[in-house]
């Protein structure tokens, strides 16, 4: 806990660990506050439609084709992005890191079972997969969210298994099986928390990853259609783009800042997690 | 009862030339047993077969391993974790490898304990304490809590002896425990190793390639060359006498410690020690040494042990005939 506090602090200091840290904020207090702000929610139809933003000073950034207004459903959108990137980064966290942890201790026909099951997932165009996977069971936010985990895990898996593999052959490792440490307790209690530099550092790429990915989805028309994301009012946008391309941007502008801010806080993560980066300043 | 008996050992991958065979050791109760010999002649494997923590593609091909009268090769992989832990512990060559990074020095130690003897967290800390002070750490409560990189690598070896003798373990095998460490501060590590050893009368298996370090801490030196023993028996008598070639070899090799421009150059056995799949007929090291003879070809010298505990592998000991 202490470690955690210690590492908000370090990433505070850091310019662009401050920006990021500062624009996710904010967008979490959108999510947090859109029920208080807009308790009718994002589908109401408030204004006329096709509203320019700037237009009226009532709708600044302007309403779509059924005269919702903008700013609610960027609001609820945000809900949306966060929960389907945490969740789907963190499912695709799990196992790529149990994947990639037991190839990489136990080595022989597990490991290659293991690391032949994640070749397989990475051949296929990761999208392509999400799309079909959406398109086959139906769109809804759970399906979603497996669908963005199940194409993202491998790359975990990856990196983990390499960190594994090189600290296995450490001492400290020999010494706990001295002890009499089982395996589970050795890989698991010993070894990973060794690995969680880059783990973390790739987990913020990866909710970023997910979000792109959620609303693309959403953009194609496979989002779940019970929930206003990013991904709906660029879907809406999509069929408006020659007369209303701001339906487009407004949410992109969104997805941009919130996707630019996890990747700066990643790049922080990585210089403040690197003992060898650090004293390179 | 003899505290370890290794009983004609053979090592290796499953179909090709085995890395250690013939090879037999006993160490005492109380008693330190310096295992030398050149990179690449097994000691580390050595020990790793006694811990039963050989890598995957090597295995015990034939021979015996008894701790305390217990063979433990055939035991079930729980019995022989459990007696790891219990009566044998492990000294390694590189400290920095042999902590955990990112965990306490505290919490390593009090790990042991809390896995072997089933401590509360209050118990094991106070033992952390006695340990972090029998292994002569100052200020050992504030270091409890220090993380290994905080640390010098002396202070760092003080700790892996500190977790090896936790459960105090009737065996302990220390694999080159000063080689990554400066002169100095190796000196206060084998004394520190000398006297816990004394005191716990502890069996301790040294494994050094440095024969100045033997002759400080062993009782009893044994030889390897590719694989197998050469030459064994007292520290004093072997390094004064030895009789097998290889032996003389290692010891005039040693740096005379003169820094004059005109000292002699270090000497060197010529040629390397070949690996186990070139291993040739007859005596092992007979390409390399100034001795060999016809029979050395045609036949592997048996090791042959005098009633004085003195061996040697070598068709035409040096000195011979005078005793030991």
């Amino acid at each position: 806990m202490r470690g955690a506090l210690s590492l908000l602090g370090r990433l505070a200091r850091h310019p662009s660990g401050l920006i990021g840290m500062v624009l996710i904020l904010a967008i979490v207090a959108m999510s947090a506050l859109a029920g208080i702000l807009y308790p009718d929610g994002p589908w109401t139809m408030a204004g006329p439609p096709r509203l320019w933003p700037g237009a009226d000073p009532r709708f600044p950034l302007g309403t779509d084709t059924f005269g919702r207004d903008l700013i609610p459903a960027l609001f609820y959108g945000a809900r949306v992005s966060l929960l389907v990137g945490v969740s789907a980064a963190g499912a695709a966290l799990v196992i790529g890191t149990v994947v990639g942890a037991i190839a990489g201790y136990w080595g022989g026909w597990v490991d290659d079972a293991l690391m032949r099951l994640t070749d397989a997932f990475q051949t296929v165009p990761n999208f392509l997969l999400s799309i079909a996977i959406v398109g086959i069971i139906g769109a809804s936010l759970p399906v979603i969210t497996f669908a963005i985990a199940i194409v993202a895990w491998p790359m975990i898996a990856r990196l983990v298994r390499a960190d594994v593999l090189r600290l296995r052959t450490y001492d400290f490792v020999q010494s706990c099986k001295i002890i009499g440490m089982s395996d589970l307790r050795i890989v698991f209690q010993q070894i990973l928390p060794n690995c969680l530099a880059p783990i973390i550092v790739t987990a913020s790429v990866l909710v970023a990853n997910s979000i792109i990915v959620e609303a693309s989805l959403a953009f194609l028309g496979l989002g779940d259609p019970n929930v206003m994301s990013w991904g709906t009012v660029l879907n809406i946008g999509r069929q408006e783009l020659r007369n209303g391309w701001y339906l487009t941007a407004v949410p992109a502008v969104a997805l941009v800042l919130t996707v630019m801010s996890l990747n700066l806080i990643g790049d922080a993560l990585n210089d403040v997690l690197n003992p060898r980066l650090k004293e390179r300043k | 009862m003899t505290l370890l008996h290794i009983d004609n050992l053979r090592v290796g991958p499953g179909r090709s030339a085995p890395i250690v065979e013939e090879l037999t050791l006993t160490v005492e109760r109380g008693e330190t047993v310096g295992l030398v010999g050149e990179s690449g002649c097994g000691k580390s494997l050595t020990a790793l077969s006694i811990m039963g923590l050989l890598p995957e593609n090597l295995r015990v091909r034939q021979g015996r391993i008894l701790l305390e009268g217990q063979e433990i090769q055939s035991l079930p992989q729980r019995k022989l974790r459990h007696l790891r832990g219990e009566k044998m512990g492990m000294i390694f060559q590189e400290p920095l490898t042999a902590l955990n990074p990112v965990m306490t020095v505290g919490s390593q130690i009090t790990e042991v304990l809390r896995t072997h003897r089933g401590l509360s967290a209050n118990a094991a800390r106070a033992r952390a304490l006695e340990l972090l002070t029998l292994v002569k750490i100052p200020d050992a409560e504030a270091r409890l809590n220090d993380y290994p990189h905080q640390m010098s690598g002396g202070m760092r070896q003080r700790v892996v002896i500190a977790i090896a003798l936790a459960c105090s373990p009737s065996l302990l095998i220390a694999d080159e425990p000063t080689t990554a460490l400066d002169v100095t501060v190796q000196a206060q590590i084998l004394r520190l190793l000398k006297q816990l050893q004394q005191e716990e009368n502890l069996g301790l298996l040294f494994i050094t390639h440095d024969l100045g370090v033997v002759r400080q801490v062993a009782d009893r030196i044994v030889v390897m060359y590719a694989g197998s023993v050469v030459e064994e028996g007292r520290v004093d008598a072997v390094l004064d006498a030895p009789r097998h070639p290889y032996t003389a070899g290692l010891i005039a090799a040693r740096p005379q410690g003169s820094f004059a421009a005109g000292a002699p150059r270090l000497a060197d056995i010529a040629g390397s020690v070949p690996a186990p799949e070139a291993r040739p007929d007859g005596c092992v090291f007979r390409a390399r040494c100034p001795r060999a003879q016809s029979r050395c070809e045609a036949e592997r010298p048996a090791l042959v042990r005098a009633p004085t505990g003195r061996a040697t592998r070598c068709h035409f000991p040096l000195t011979e005939g005078v005793p030991a």
